[in-house]
């Protein structure tokens, strides 16, 4: 006897979440979202393998998780790279990892001993070509990441490419969607810059006609290529409904300090001055005792953003897009990009990212 | 001596493994595979090496006589030409 029950229900995909193993990273990319300090004039932190292992245990447990997914810093500069992706298989979880591909020579045969435990490897591109790609992160880089795209396409591993739509890249979406699919990619994955300072933003993020016409774009490269194509979260969105697996429960963050934050997009931001996405340090706390906290903030912010969309409506407002976009809503309502408030000149920040474009 | 006057091409990026490689065309996007003979050739042209030298090389390392090693290598030459895998410099006297 067939359910006759009637269910539409919006997925987000496994339970999951993403785990920073470090503040540190081997390249200087201009546009990246993590603190300045943090990346490059701090000390290099790593979080230990036995807190990791602890907390998957229990975000299984609790959280009912299923994928991890690392990533830093560069995650593969942890000293114990390989034994953390064993960590996931021992429990059960499946592991994947974003990287820049620069060490992948010398980890691959590590990697190889934890096969079964990858679902998939994410490499950061910045364009169709060595030249567009090395402009961001330096020359060599390029060469690199084919040469890491390369033993996966031997080994048969589902790779996938994560582009920022930027001024420059919106012209070559195509050509890089094109090059994904050339190369064997599981998928390629979009998403807009999160903008970083009030120049990174003038300068290299779209502004709103641009992001439209990136995001239609990409839905018609979606149809055309058979390979999984999309563009993350952060699209202009008004829908009130959960736009993006934390706000919908379904994902959550763990910094490589050991903090249970909200999203790994709002973590250890540029210029923030808002720490209000952290909920707990977990030396110090467990995980289960935690979370509950987690869902609350997921739900409270969940709902200011569908208050923001109602006002927004009934005063008829334009297209703005730090309500509609679910991660500018984020990132502007968790102080994180305080350059942008009328009253910046009374809030103490830190640093502001540099625009270096030369 | 015969010179081959062709150098292995900027646009091709070469991925070894154990005793292979791939080849990435960045033009095409592409890939190549070559096994243990082939990755020994591409090495040696990246080395600028001339014919003669490669087919010693090959000589060198494997069960085949000189006639047989000059033949493969030509042609193996010749292929990565037609491919564009290799770019000539000054005027080509090889194969």
């Amino acid at each position: 006897m067939m359910d006759a029950s009637i269910k539409l229900e919006p997925r987000y995909g496994a339970q999951r979440l993403t785990v920073e193993l470090t503040n540190s990273c081997n390249l200087h990319c201009p546009y990246c979202l993590r603190d300045e300090d943090a990346l490059y004039h701090h000390r290099a932190e790593f979080i230990p393998v036995e807190l990791v292992r602890s907390i998957l245990r229990q975000a299984r447990d609790v959280a009912g998780i299923t994928e991890v997914g690392f990533t830093g810093g560069e995650p593969t500069l942890h000293p114990h790279f390989a034994e953390l992706i064993g960590a996931c298989g021992s429990v059960g979880i499946k592991a994947s990892f974003v990287t820049n591909g620069w060490h992948f020579q010398k980890l691959w045969p590590k990697l190889l001993t934890h096969r079964d435990t990858l679902s998939h490897i994410s490499f950061s591109l910045d364009g169709a070509s060595r030249e567009a790609h090395d402009y961001w992160r330096g020359e060599g880089s390029f060469v690199r990441l084919i040469q890491a795209v390369s033993h996966c396409y031997k080994a048969g591993l589902p790779f996938t490419l994560k582009v920022g739509i930027r001024r420059d890249t919106i012209q070559h979406l195509e050509k890089i969607a094109l090059l994904g699919a050339r190369l064997g990619a599981a998928g390629v994955s979009f998403s807009h810059i999160m903008p970083t300072s009030k120049g990174f933003e003038s300068e290299s993020s779209l502004n709103t006609e641009e992001r439209k016409r990136a995001e239609e774009e990409i839905a018609l490269l979606a149809r055309i290529f058979k390979m999984k194509l999309g563009i993350d979260v952060g699209y202009y969105n008004l829908d009130p409904s959960a736009p993006c697996s934390p706000l919908a429960g379904a994902s959550f963050n763990i910094d490589y300090k050991g903090n249970l934050t909200l999203c790994c997009n709002l973590s250890g931001f540029r210029g923030a001055v808002g720490r209000q996405d952290i909920v707990a340090n977990l030396r110090t706390e467990d995980f289960s005792s935690a979370y509950p906290r987690l869902r609350t903030l997921q739900n409270l912010q969940l709902e200011r953003r569908k208050a923001a969309l109602k006002a927004s409506t009934t005063a008829n407002q334009e297209r703005d897009l730090y309500t509609g976009s679910p991660c500018l809503f984020c990132l502007r309502s968790f102080g994180k990009v305080p350059w942008r408030a009328a009253a910046a000149a009374t809030v103490e920040v830190k640093r502001y990212l540099p625009v270096v474009l030369v | 001596m015969i010179e081959i006057n062709a150098i292995t091409a900027e646009h091709v990026v070469c991925t070894e493994f154990d005793q292979e490689a791939l080849l990435v065309d960045l033009n095409s996007k592409r890939y190549y595979q070559l096994n243990e003979t082939a990755l020994l050739i591409w090495k040696s042209l990246e080395k600028r090496r001339t014919l003669d030298e490669i087919v010693s090389e090959v000589i060198a390392g494997y069960v085949v006589s000189a006639e047989q090693a000059r033949v493969s290598v030509e042609r193996m030459i010749r292929d990565l030409r037609s491919y564009r895998l290799i770019e000539s410099v000054g005027t080509p006297q090889g194969p």
